[in-house]
């Protein structure tokens, strides 16, 4: 009866051993995400942050046919164009898939050019913009303002300026 | 250009505000409490005159408006009503005039709830509304409507300097009609790295109203003298209407570095599209892998030792680094470039970039770092962390563009690893052999 209990609790020992050292082994070399959190909404850029992982993938699609790899030391930051996409880092073992969007945002500011000389006409949003000149009421001419780029422009009372989402 | 003068008509002089606002008022709509643009009371007409009049007495330091979002998409259904917020972004923290105007094909189906109204400087962003109201049928394709807000020059607060153009913004509201039958919507885009795979994604929208059984697309690549060297087949799926797949497909090459020509032929079930897209092997490339900083004290001038990798199988010349650092008002507050530098094929090299940081306070601060070679321009985002005796710089990885072997491991997985084999062995041995030893000696 004794060897029997003996029997058994060498039984219990192994396999309570053997599960939890393989669930900590699991849960240590699984990738922690850190940021962003999922379903994050933004229109500026991306702060990756994550642990125990070395690769992040970020697609448009959930099935991350195309992804886009970034191997990663420590942190990325990562300006995408307005639309929803999914992220997951790999490391040993594959994280968590985590959703986040970017929101469309059109920005137009007119400043002084920085010798002091003129005014130019800056696209501040995360959108290619197409910008329409109207001068006197008319339509007058237009152009592409990319993300972040800037344009000299003439600054007279009767112009207007609008821009919008090219495309 | 002639259909947007058309459906276009933003006048800022003071006869034409009060003309079109008076039209307005006359034709239209006045529905359920929304109204359109010509909705505003002659009041308000004539103090929208008033601040145009101003603009050439008063001045501005920056006129600036944003919203979000851009493009509001819509799936048509007949009658569909919709409501759509948007956010109006001040993001020169000023005192604002606004006109909302509605323009575009769909310009007789959207309503709008404040046609004119004022933000205070105190007000960063401002909620606005507007109505869609489908009509019963609509052919099919994508049919569009802007709703276009536009700041008014204005009593300036920060600045003498005088801004007398007006700035405007458009958010774009797009209604989808799927075609009847089957279609389908692609795009044809290329990525090709630095050792010669060349990966073609066709993302392909279902437009129609019966569901695609079988997409799939081949694809034709030519070179720039027009001679066909390759033909690739994608996957084959089936596509639900309304829903978005990718067709991928991947080309290993040794061709040489150059511009190519892919001609992809979609086929969906009975019907097929073609679309062309130029793309290059071999792209020059020179990546940002690392920024140190050493030596820092707050208020002197930091030497940023940017490390480069040059990617491209041959020298590149005359190379510099600009960085340009922002302030909390997302204004260049530090625009600063390193000398040239020529990169050998597959090298790394540092970069040398001073930076005064002469009145900088401690802080995070936005910077783009752009790595420049003749026309190529490559930009980094990063956050620099300032504090008294360190820049930590935050959000520096780097791009592959094709799978490597997985990550290796440390020691402590190297560790976890032994000591699960060695328990399953002993597992085995225990269960298998000599638990039945233990068990029959325990039975005699």
């Amino acid at each position: 009866m004794k060897n029997i209990k003996l029997i058994y609790l060498i039984d219990g020992i192994l396999l309570l051993g053997t599960i939890g050292i393989i669930l900590f082994s699991l849960f240590y070399l699984k990738p922690s995400l850190t940021s962003p959190e999922d379903k994050f909404t933004t229109t500026g850029a991306v702060l990756f942050n994550f642990e125990k992982g070395d690769k992040l993938y970020i697609d448009d699609n959930s099935k991350f046919t195309s992804p886009e790899i970034f191997v990663v030391s420590k942190d990325m930051l990562i300006n995408l164009n307005p639309g929803t996409y999914y992220w997951k880092v790999e490391g040993i073992l594959p994280s968590e898939i985590r959703q986040f969007t970017i929101t469309s945002y059109v920005e137009l500011r007119i400043r002084e050019t920085r010798d002091g000389r003129g005014y130019e006409l800056v696209n501040g949003g995360n959108e290619r913009l197409n910008v329409d000149v109207y001068e006197g009421g008319s339509l007058t001419g237009s152009f592409i303002l990319e993300r972040e780029d800037e344009k000299n422009i003439e600054n007279k009372p009767n112009k207007t300026y609008i821009g919008g989402k090219d495309g | 250009m002639d259909k947007k003068e058309n459906n276009r008509k933003l006048i800022v002089e003071n006869n034409y505000w009060n003309n079109k606002l008076k039209e307005k008022t006359n034709n239209k709509f006045n529905n359920k409490g929304l109204i359109n643009a010509g909705n505003v009371c002659q009041s308000r007409l004539l103090f929208i005159v008033g601040i145009i009049s101003l603009i050439v007495v008063l001045s501005m330091p920056v006129l600036a408006i944003g919203i979000t979002p851009g493009l509001t998409t819509i799936h048509f259904e007949p009658n569909l009503e919709k409501k759509i917020d948007v956010t109006l972004i001040n993001s020169e923290k000023e005192d604002m005039q606004i006109v909302v105007l509605i323009e575009g094909e769909l310009n007789q189906s959207i309503y709008l709830e404040e046609a004119y109204f004022e933000m205070k400087a105190s007000e960063a962003e401002k909620k606005i509304s507007y109505l869609v109201k489908l009509p019963a049928s609509l052919t099919p394709g994508t049919h569009s409507g802007q709703v276009v807000v536009i700041q008014l020059p204005g009593k300036a607060q920060r600045s003498s300097a005088f801004v007398g153009a007006s700035v405007g913004v458009a958010t774009l509201v797009n209604v989808i009609v799927p075609y009847p039958g089957k279609y389908a919507e692609a795009d044809l885009n290329v990525f090709s790295d630095n050792a010669g795979k060349i990966s073609f994604v066709m993302p392909v929208v279902s437009r129609g109203k019966l569901d695609l059984v079988r997409v799939k697309a081949i694809i034709d690549i030519y070179t720039s003298l027009n001679e066909k060297i390759a033909t690739i087949s994608t996957n084959e799926l089936p596509i639900e209407s309304g829903k978005r797949e990718e067709l991928v497909a991947t080309w290993e090459t040794n061709a040489s570095a150059g511009k190519y020509k892919a001609v992809a032929t979609l086929l969906y079930d009975e019907s097929s599209a073609t679309l062309e897209r130029e793309f290059s092997v071999g792209n020059k490339v020179l990546e940002l892998l690392q920024i140190d900083v050493n030596d820092f004290s707050l208020g002197e001038i930091a030497k940023l030792e940017l490390l480069v990798e040059n990617k491209w199988g041959e020298v590149i010349s005359g190379a510099f680094a600009q960085m340009l650092i922002y302030n909390d008002e997302k204004e260049v507050m530090a625009d600063i470039k390193s000398p040239n530098y020529d990169f050998q094929p597959l090298s790394k090299s540092l970069m040398i970039v001073f930076w005064d940081t002469g009145g900088v306070r401690q802080g995070t601060y936005d910077a783009s770092v752009f790595l420049k070679f003749g026309q190529e321009s490559r930009q980094q985002d990063i956050k620099l962390e300032v504090s008294d005796n360190d820049i930590n710089v935050i959000g520096l990885g780097y791009v592959i563009s094709a799978e490597k072997g997985k990550a290796g491991g440390n020691t402590l997985v190297i560790v976890l690893a032994t000591i699960i084999v060695v328990l399953v062995i002993i597992n085995i041995l225990w269960f298998l052999v000599l638990r039945k030893k233990f068990s029959r000696k325990a039975g005699k």
